[in-house]
């Protein structure tokens, strides 16, 4: 009995019912499919094993090692307890705040560039489109040291701009802004993040079907009623994905704010990076395995409403 | 529908529609891509002022350099590669043969991206733990054996060595 699936030939070999499909010629037994199928497996053995290694054992570790005790190894909540109190808790706290302003505000500029090339007629807006993109591909990955020099010479309190800002009779600093400080790090994440977000929304905008638009307005839609019913309620869940995937990025991010406020500011990451470099209490060494399973906490959270917000959105762009 | 309106041709295009419509007006744009410009350039324009071009003579003949240079694009050129002999033939196979693992590759991928490099150091180091005292010199200088730290443009030397974002 022929598998039907297997039967793919080409239009003029139908004469011959037997040519392509030699393999599948002996039947299929449940143990033949099973190793056919794990055949097809094979191939992401290779990807599977390095995740498996270099992403999945480690992160285990990571939670193991939040329950133990660091000196004698026994099963413990201590951790636990010292990570989500006091200190850390404010870490916790800070580093939320600060990843939704880093993601809320690169998502809405973002979006805001990546709509005005969406729509830039003609030549010069394909021009536009690419010199963007390739930017946007360089921008994104700025970060750590070379990004945090780039805005002390910038907007640091002698900075070029805050220079220039005080010649012009406004003093930024002497008006609250101080570039060490938790505004002052979501202006230097701006700085990646919204290229990023460029980078992920331009294929959604650009996946609105202009036929759904034409068919809106031969029904009579103005602008606004397009947006409200057919473009919006398409573009909204790539719009929060994105905006999850920049809160995710904004809370990992490390370098740039150790570089910029040199640990000032009480950031999960950098309370993190301070137990890796050994600044410890001694019985407290794995309070930073607590701290890292709490952000592991946060982002699957925000990677299960990513998933599913993905998933609603391939529905009709793609 | 779509061969009717080619067909009847653009003479029969009535009234002047907005054409194209809800094109923003061209000032809107150019507006928001001013913005953007300056927030991207001026910092940029910024650190070389600062450091001003005669920097970058010198810079090549102080001490250390050299080698962090090339310890760096030594990282570059190995990670990437290895990144492409894994992720090539496993997008390209994936695609053909296990379609419906697609969107599980896609979640996958994003992982390390949103995982804190950080946490994803302190579980490699619990694995790969030797003696605690030399835990520091492996998480900064996975490649050489001396000891590697990062600086800060005020010459403060930091800890973080970790990706550089």
């Amino acid at each position: 009995m022929p598998q039907p699936s297997e039967t793919v030939t080409a239009p003029g070999s139908l004469a011959d019912p037997g040519a392509g499909r030699i393999p599948s010629r002996r039947g299929n037994s449940p143990a033949r499919a099973a190793v056919k199928a794990a055949a097809r497996y094979a191939g992401i053995l290779p990807f599977t094993a390095y995740v498996v290694l270099g992403l999945i054992i480690p992160m285990i570790a990571v939670a193991v090692g939040a329950f133990q005790d660091p000196g004698t190894g026994a099963w413990t909540t201590k951790n636990i307890g010292l990570a989500t109190h006091g200190a850390y808790l404010t870490g916790f706290r800070e580093s939320i705040v600060l990843s939704v302003l880093a993601a809320v505000l690169p998502a809405v500029f973002g979006l805001l560039i990546a709509y005005a090339i969406y729509t830039a007629p003609g030549r010069g807006g394909a021009a536009l489109r690419q010199v963007t993109i390739t930017a946007s591909g360089v921008f994104a990955n700025f970060g750590g040291v070379p990004l945090a020099f780039l805005f002390i010479t910038t907007l640091g309190s002698s900075g070029i701009e805050t220079q220039w800002l005080k010649n012009l009779g406004w003093d930024i600093y002497g008006s609250g802004f101080n570039l060490y400080s938790v505004t002052g790090i979501v202006v230097v994440y701006m700085y990646f993040q919204i290229p990023l977000m460029v980078l992920v929304i331009l294929p959604a905008l650009e996946g609105l079907k202009p036929a759904w638009r034409e068919a809106a307005e031969s029904l009579g839609a103005r602008s606004a009623s397009y947006w409200r019913h057919v473009g919006g309620p398409v573009l909204l869940p790539a719009v929060l994905g994105a905006a999850l995937l920049l809160f995710g990025f904004g809370l990992s991010a490390y370098a740039t704010a150790q570089a910029l406020t040199s640990g000032t500011i009480p950031l999960t990451p950098i309370q993190i990076g301070s137990f890796l470099s050994g600044n410890v209490i001694a019985g407290q060494g794995n309070v930073g395995k607590a701290l890292g399973l709490g952000m592991v906490v946060i982002i699957a959270v925000v990677m299960v409403f990513y998933i599913l917000l993905q998933r609603r959105a391939a529905k009709w762009l793609r | 529908m779509a061969a009717l309106t080619r067909a009847v041709g653009p003479e029969a295009k009535a009234p002047p529609q907005p054409k194209r419509p809800g094109r923003p007006r061209p000032g809107w744009r150019w507006v928001i891509l001013l913005v953007t410009a300056v927030y991207f350039l001026l910092p940029l324009w910024g650190a070389l002022r600062f450091s001003g071009i005669s920097a970058f003579g010198s810079v090549i003949s102080e001490d250390g350099f050299g080698s962090s240079l090339w310890l760096s694009v030594r990282l570059a050129i190995v990670t990437t590669a290895i990144t492409l002999m894994l992720m090539v033939p496993t997008t390209v196979y994936v695609h053909l043969r296990l379609p419906k693992l697609r969107r599980v590759l896609d979640s996958i991928t994003i992982l390390p991206v949103v995982i804190p490099p950080v946490v994803l150091i302190i579980g490699v180091l619990q694995i790969t733990k030797p003696a605690p005292a030399s835990r520091r010199a492996r998480t900064c200088s996975p490649w050489s054996t001396s000891s590697w730290r990062c600086r800060s443009p005020t010459g403060r030397s930091t800890p973080a060595c970790g990706p550089s974002t």
